[in-house]
């Protein structure tokens, strides 16, 4: 038997284990690491955004209970004001939509806007027990964040859980989106804290890896913000009629809050916790230029031009704007749209990104 | 010369291993394929497909045709690889085979066109004298059959490969050494040498290497003295590639599928087989309907794939003559488009993020290839001729990036065109 290609091959592979044995290899200049950037990411951004939320949500479950006992003005008062606190912090989560958070489809149970009002009209009308139990078995357009936001943010005020017909089934109603709401961060959290370390060691680049996940999941927060966010309530789905009521949350009028949110979380996901452990720094390890600059400072530069445009532009609520105001919006729209190139096109090429998650194979 | 080199009789042995191999290849392919969920994913879910140009009639059948359509090709690949009603079920698995390939372009895979030419060439050769079930069902073995249908084989598989080796011959993969160093920079995590995988020297290294080897491997294959050492090398590629990118069943189908270079000799020593003694007289000549076939679908295939190099303008960026021309992992390419729909007649505007009407990989892949562009601005017209707009035109965003060199693209589908034009 001619031996020789085994030979062959096998001072091959030892050629290569000896390269890839040597402890110190000389190398350039060492490889990024990649480990690091996503566990201090989900260690020092991730984590604690899903425990401030989890924090949010508790309190907010406490104000319904006192409310409930006590229907006064300051505790609607405080109720309302811990629904946009916990609204804000779910915000810095709301762009984490990966692993099995993602897998489960748990986000919805949280904040899936817009909200199916017949559904609720019904479910206070029926005669069902309206618990913790029920509202989790009910489907994601009736419960979490937009569900609260209706019950709370009525244009009769408090008077829906006091005077008003069906206020008693309003009070039980709140309490159990409530408490469904806390057991659903508690949920996220728990899911977080045992994916944390596979998360950060699944450095590989094929579809299921934790980078091709992140990048995605900023590409699609963007997308959201852009798409659902601006041009629906601009009208640009509808021959550009604004569609008021198509904001993400017009009756609290707070639509706009969350954009500015999206727009810092997306921030730090980006920029990271910790000097030299970011993508904008893989991105400079990989020398990626968008022409004759570094690509991350062109990414940094568009974001802070959209900061800067919602900082400067809008000072009313984002439903009145849409209305009287709208060019403003148009602007931060393109902005967005030019943010999001950088990051789904240039960033990922770059990156050798895999955006979407690759239903089949090969070339 | 080449006459003698075709006209002579071979054992059937290579090719009979080729075929059990490709047939439990496709078979393990197809059922793999049910089992991820494609069919649903694929075919199912979205609203919209990308037809191939003349092959519109090829649509999405009713689900349950769907899947029985996956489990007839499934289990005809099968029956190729038992050698059990060989050219009915080698005709069965390309029929549905390629059915499926042609409902979407947006899934186009050169290793899927690879497959379709295969089964098709099979049909002409008899794969099934020996280790068939055909054989044994008619207790009959045919231990000769004609070179000429291992070599057409073996051509098929060395113009994939020169081909893709031509391929590589740009001024990206060559001076710049992209999309290589993309691919292994995001590697860095493979095991013993991946702390090298940042190197551009390494890229070159892999990049001149694999053109090196595309083209060259056809020949090594085919002498006998380099032959071992030449699947080695097959081997050795194809197992770097499966490791180091997500490529699915392509490394593993080559290798199956290079072992046809391996004759009788090979095989007989390694099977510990004794010769069969030949007839004296050649064997027939093929028939003039079979020659005129396969002589045209040689041609076909030597001329097909150099398309690219009549159209004006660089191939990995208008993408004219890629596809089925063996450019397989040559670029790193992502895109994105918006579409804008402006009524004529009216100020009425329309933003259309292609998401709303795609699933995510569809969209994926359209933006950044032109005939699906315009093909996605041609439905988007014919959807608002429906609504009562007959006279909108459409301008489309792109921003495209190909090998690290971005652009952004502005395309028109004037109200009268049914083509997008450059802005």
């Amino acid at each position: 038997m001619n031996l020789k290609p085994i030979i062959l091959c096998l001072i091959l592979s030892l050629g290569l284990s000896f390269i890839g044995c040597n402890n110190e290899p000389s190398v350039d200049k060492p490889p990024f690491d990649r480990e690091e950037m996503l566990r201090s990411l989900g260690e020092n951004i991730i984590l604690p955004a899903h425990q401030n939320f989890l924090i949010e949500a508790t309190r907010l479950d406490s104000i319904s209970q006192l409310f409930v006992q006590e229907t006064s003005f300051e505790l609607y008062d405080a109720l309302q004001t811990q629904w946009k606190r916990s609204k804000s912090a779910w915000k810095y989560c709301e762009i984490y939509d990966i692993l099995s958070v993602r897998e489960q489809y748990l986000q919805n149970k949280v904040d899936k806007w817009p909200v199916k009002v017949r559904f609720i009209d019904e479910n206070l009308e029926s005669a069902e027990i309206l618990d913790a139990t029920f509202v989790e078995n009910s489907g994601s357009t009736s419960k979490g964040l937009p569900a609260l936001e209706y019950l709370l943010f009525d244009s009769l005020g408090i008077e829906v859980f006091k005077s008003v017909a069906l206020a008693e089934r309003r009070k039980e109603y709140l309490i159990a989106l409530s408490e469904n709401l806390l057991t659903q961060a508690e949920t996220i959290l728990s899911v977080w804290q045992t994916e944390l370390p596979t998360f950060a060691t699944n450095t590989e680049n094929f579809s299921k890896g934790s980078l091709n996940e992140l990048v995605n999941a900023q590409v699609a927060i963007l997308e959201k913000m852009i798409a659902n966010k601006i041009n629906k309530p601009l009208g640009k789905s509808d021959g550009g009629i604004p569609q008021p009521n198509k904001c993400e949350t017009y009756r609290s009028q707070t639509s706009y809050d969350w954009l500015v949110v999206n727009l810092n979380s997306f921030e730090q996901s980006i920029t990271g916790s910790i000097q030299g452990a970011s993508l904008l720094d893989l991105l400079d390890h990989s020398e990626a230029k968008s022409g004759e600059e570094a690509l991350s400072t062109v990414i940094s530069s568009q974001l802070k031009v959209c900061q800067d445009l919602m900082k400067a532009n809008v000072n009313q609520p984002l439903s009145e704007q849409i209305l009287t105001n709208p060019e403003p919006l148009e602007g931060i729209s393109d902005a967005l749209v030019n943010l999001l190139g950088l990051i789904k096109v240039d960033m990922a090429n770059h990156l050798g990104i895999i955006i979407t998650f690759n239903i089949t194979d090969g070339d | 010369m080449l006459s003698k080199h075709l006209y002579t009789w071979v054992d059937p042995l290579g090719l009979a291993i080729f075929r059990i191999a490709f047939g439990i290849c496709m078979f393990i392919g197809q059922v793999r394929f049910l089992a991820m969920g494609w069919v649903a994913d694929l075919y199912l879910t979205p609203n919209l497909h990308f037809p191939y140009q003349g092959f519109e009639w090829v649509q999405v059948l009713p689900e349950p045709l769907m899947y029985g359509l996956l489990i007839l090709s499934a289990l005809s690949a099968l029956a190729i690889g038992l050698g059990l009603f060989y050219r009915f079920s080698t005709i069965i698995f390309l029929l549905s085979f390629t059915y499926l390939e042609l409902i979407d372009k947006v899934w186009y895979l050169n290793h899927y066109y690879f497959v379709s030419l295969i089964a098709f060439l099979l049909i002409f050769v008899p794969a099934n004298t020996v280790y068939s079930l055909d054989a044994y069902r008619k207790k009959e073995s045919k231990y000769w059959i004609p070179a000429w249908t291992v070599r057409l084989i073996q051509l098929q598989i060395g113009i994939v490969y020169f081909f893709a080796g031509l391929a590589k011959l740009k001024t990206s993969w060559l001076l710049s050494a992209e999309p290589m160093h993309i691919w292994l920079s995001a590697r860095t995590d493979f095991p013993l040498v991946g702390a090298y995988f940042d190197e551009r020297w390494v890229a070159y290294i892999f990049s001149w290497a694999g053109m090196i080897f595309d083209l060259s491997i056809f020949f090594f294959l085919l002498l006998r003295r380099t032959r071992p050492y030449a699947y080695l090398a097959v081997l050795f590629f194809h197992l770097t590639t499966a490791m180091l990118f997500p490529i699915g069943m392509f490394p593993w189908l080559m290798m199956a599928s290079t072992l046809i270079f391996f004759d009788a000799q090979d095989w007989q020593k390694l099977f510990q087989r004794g010769r069969y003694i030949f007839p004296q007289s050649p064997p027939p000549a093929i028939g003039l309907f079979k020659q005129t076939i396969l002589i045209g679908f040689i041609v076909f295939q030597l001329c097909w794939p150099l398309r690219h190099f009549f159209h004006s303008g660089d191939v990995l960026w208008n993408e004219k003559g890629f596809r089925f021309a063996w450019h397989v992992m040559v670029m790193e390419k992502n895109g994105m488009t918006y579409f804008h729909i402006k009524d004529r007649e009216s100020t009425k505007t329309w933003t259309i993020h292609p998401r709303e009407y795609l699933i995510p990989a569809q969209e994926s892949q359209m933006s950044f290839k032109p005939d699906l562009i315009e093909f996605f601005a041609l439905h988007l017209r014919s959807r608002w001729l429906e609504k009562g707009y007959p006279n909108i035109e459409i301008e489309v965003e792109n921003r495209v990036c190909v090998n690290r060199e971005c652009k952004d693209l502005l395309w028109l589908l004037p109200s009268d065109a049914d083509k997008i034009i450059p802005l």
